[in-house]
């Protein structure tokens, strides 16, 4: 899956672009979490944290290897 | 050598797998210079998780507003290398001045965003139009190096900030209890450096309170229950120095007090002592309230007990509000609890703040490169750049000291130490192994055993130069086989820049803690007179912050001057008379036509006094000024107390004992009380 991305002219490795929607996706949902009160039930919200990322970038690798590049 | 705690080790033993990591990954990757990546774990770790977070984030922008920099300034210039060197300088001045301007966790942007430009663009003057390649790879190593020092820290053993914020709290208003305990019982007031240290520690759980949204706890849950206990903190200081001083005037009227306010005081003593629950609180509030419309003698002592319980009010709404807050801290189930005083926290408050100094901050660095430069294009040294990087950096590192000199000195002989290490390293152990492991194997002694002296207060500065310059030594590998004569070219370039460093920024603004305790003493008197003159709009709170702010930088810079005329100053005095004259401004809208005539000349009064001291021709308040404030004191002695409220009495009695501490009693009152 590794390539570069043209983004308006600039080449980045795709795994920089994919990474950054995750990691801004994770801190838009962690934002919900806290306002719902979720982490202070959780053992290790960072590790909790951490898998999230994962699990979001995996979405994001998936879905924009189907569907933009 | 100090004892090796657990936390130590576990933080080294986190830090060096982190580096390790980043080393694995940039290398994996093909990155240029994969030791910035260590280089970056290292700057950004501490031990507590939310500060390496919030660092990360902060060094993140900061590198990429320096690389963005540095693209947009080399390809531009690169054929005019004086203007060239010309605008880099400027631009590490120019981010410099604007970080020192202050002191929170996020203007770690902007002094990165300046030496990282001067990183990125200097060495990419002879290969100007690579300079994107270039700066794309340095942002990549040190994303890396970030990367891997938030995962590796949050995820093993992390020590959240907000149980280390609540148990300085916790620390702190237990002192603050002590303080009060001491006052109400009439103790022997403590040494005014106690209070001294008491205001400083404000400011550091301020600005600790800045990580806390980045926690790794659910402690950032209640970022905004900090803010109110930070609020009640902030209060408390000037509440207790003039509770004291009241205490002070009252005792020398009568040193035994009268029986119903010693009744009062044991009371407020118990029930501080109790941990001032709430329901008892409400209940004091009352009676305090109950004994202050009862005053029946309007005398000088009558005034100063009305004054007095006003303070007391104050002191049980903020203590029983922090105590409150500090208990939902510890257990935060549930709603937050109802409080006594009311106000918004606001996101921040303002702390002292020194524009000429940053200016000066931001010149030194802009001397000390430029110099760098000319010496360097004059010269055709090949390495020079190196001499401009140091510069930048060292001038960025120690802005905020009173006299970085000594401390970029110390700089130069850790740099002595890194660079016989590196020879080591470069010279006689890499061109011996083969392969990761064993780099890993080669590193880790070094690493693990100065990364342990990181957490030290007192050795984190040696400790973090030594590692910075190692593995800045190390760089020079990626690209050249280990040649001797660069090695030692490029180290030589190092130590001009450190001596281009000391050399600009000692005649330009290093200053004896006299110096600097006489400028923040300046600054303060400039406030006054900008409150009493009604030229400063911010809040009560807000004052309160920059006010407490600065007796807490103060109080370490008088213990070391110990100038005469220093000596024997009353730090808190100040803090007191600016609490009042916001009072009194505040108030002013209110009072009837012919007070507020009266009212503004002594307010412009005392603002004339303090913008003279400011301009450092003191001019002591003389008597036109205290017959003014006793005429008032007089009115409110005769007139109904109504006009004012108990608040303006408060803030009329201490502005008269704060300002004229040695006069006699004021005679007008005396005659209204006959």
């Amino acid at each position: 899956m590794s390539g570069e991305l043209n983004l308006f002219g600039v080449y980045l490795h795709a795994e920089l672009v994919t990474s950054a929607i995750a990691l801004a996706l994770t801190l838009v949902l962690n934002r919900v979490l806290i306002h719902l009160g979720l982490y202070r039930h959780l053992w290790h919200q960072a590790l909790f944290e951490v898998a999230v990322f994962v699990i979001l970038w995996a979405l994001v690798v998936k879905l924009s290897s189907s569907w933009l590049l | 050598m100090p004892k090796l705690s657990r936390s130590a080790l576990l933080f080294s033993a986190n830090t060096f797998v982190a580096a390790m990591l980043a080393l694995y990954l940039a290398m994996s990757i093909g990155l240029e210079r994969p030791y910035w990546s260590i280089m970056t774990v290292y700057i950004v770790s501490g031990p507590l998780a939310a500060a390496v977070r919030s660092k990360a984030l902060y060094r993140f922008l900061g590198t990429f507003v320096g690389a963005a920099g540095a693209v947009l300034l080399v390809p531009l210039l690169v054929h005019a290398p004086l203007l060239l060197s010309l605008a880099m300088s400027l631009w590490v001045g120019g981010c410099l001045a604007l970080s020192v301007l202050d002191r929170s966790p996020p203007s770690y942007i902007l002094m990165l965003a300046g030496y990282t430009c001067a990183m990125i663009g200097f060495p990419a003057v002879n290969q100007p139009t690579a300079i994107f390649d270039i700066a794309a790879a340095r942002v990549e190593e040190i994303l890396i190096g970030i990367a891997c020092a938030a995962l590796v820290h949050s995820l093993v053993f992390p020590r959240p900030v907000g149980t280390a914020l609540r148990g300085r709290i916790g620390h702190w208003l237990g002192e603050a209890d002590r303080w009060a305990l001491a006052l109400l019982r009439g103790d022997l007031d403590q040494l005014e450096r106690d209070r001294g240290r008491l205001a400083g520690a404000v400011s550091e759980i301020q600005l600790m309170a800045r990580h806390l949204p980045f926690d790794t706890s659910f402690l950032r849950e209640t970022t905004v229950v900090v803010r109110q206990l930070r609020d009640r903190v902030l209060v408390l200081v000037p509440v207790l120095a003039s509770l004291s001083d009241r205490l002070a005037a009252l005792r020398a009227i009568a040193p035994e007090l009268d029986p119903e306010l010693r009744g009062l005081l044991a009371a407020l003593a118990e029930w501080v002592e109790s941990g001032a629950p709430r329901a008892r609180g409400e209940a004091l509030i009352a009676e305090l309230e109950a004994a202050r419309t009862s005053m029946s003698v309007r005398d000088w002592y009558g005034f100063n007990r009305s004054s007095l319980l006003t303070r007391a009010i104050e002191l049980v709404r903020a203590q029983a509000d922090a105590h409150a807050l500090h208990a939902y801290l510890q257990d935060p189930e549930g709603p937050p609890p109802r409080l006594l005083g009311a106000g918004q926290a606001s996101e921040r408050r303002p702390l002292h703040r020194d524009l000429g100094l940053a200016a000066l901050s931001g010149a030194a660095a802009f001397g000390a490169v430029l110099l760098c430069c000319v010496v360097w294009i004059w010269s055709g040294w090949q390495e020079g750049e190196s001499a401009a990087i140091t510069a930048a950096i060292t001038c960025c590192l120690f802005a905020a000291m009173d006299d970085p000199v000594p401390a970029i000195r110390k700089f130069g002989v850790y740099l002595l130490v890194a660079m016989v290490l590196g020879a080591l390293y470069l010279f006689v152990l890499m061109p011996a192994i083969g392969g990761f492991p064993m780099l890993v194997l080669v590193l880790a002694p070094t690493l693990l055993v100065v990364g342990a002296m990181i957490p030290d207060p007192r050795l984190a500065f040696p400790a973090l130069s030594l590692i910075v310059n190692l593995v800045n030594t190390l760089v020079i590998q990626d690209h050249f086989s280990a040649d001797f004569a660069r090695f030692v070219n490029i180290n030589l370039s190092q130590f001009f820049g450190v001596f281009a460093a000391v050399l600009v920024t000692r005649t330009l603004r290093s200053m004896s803690a006299e110096v600097s305790a006489r400028r923040l003493l300046r600054h303060t008197w400039g406030d006054l007179a900008r409150v009493a003159g009604g030229r400063d709009d911010d809040s009560a709170v807000d004052l309160a912050s920059r006010l407490v702010d600065r007796v807490g930088l103060l109080s370490p810079k008088l213990a070391a001057a110990r100038a005469g005329d220093l000596e024997g100053l009353d730090i808190l005095r100040e803090l007191r008379v600016g609490i009042d004259l916001a009072t009194l401004r505040a108030l002013r809208r209110r009072l009837p036509q012919p007070m507020v005539v009266e009212l503004d000349g002594l307010l412009d009064g005392v603002g004339a006094c303090y913008q003279a001291r400011a301009l450092g021709a003191p001019e002591p308040p003389g008597p036109p000024l205290r017959e003014r404030l006793d005429r008032l004191l007089g009115r409110l002695a005769r007139d109904d107390l109504a006009a004012t409220g108990a608040r303006g009495l408060c803030a009329l009695v201490g502005l008269r004992r704060n300002l004229f501490p040695e006069a006699a009693p004021p005679a007008a009152v005396m005659e209204g009380a006959a």
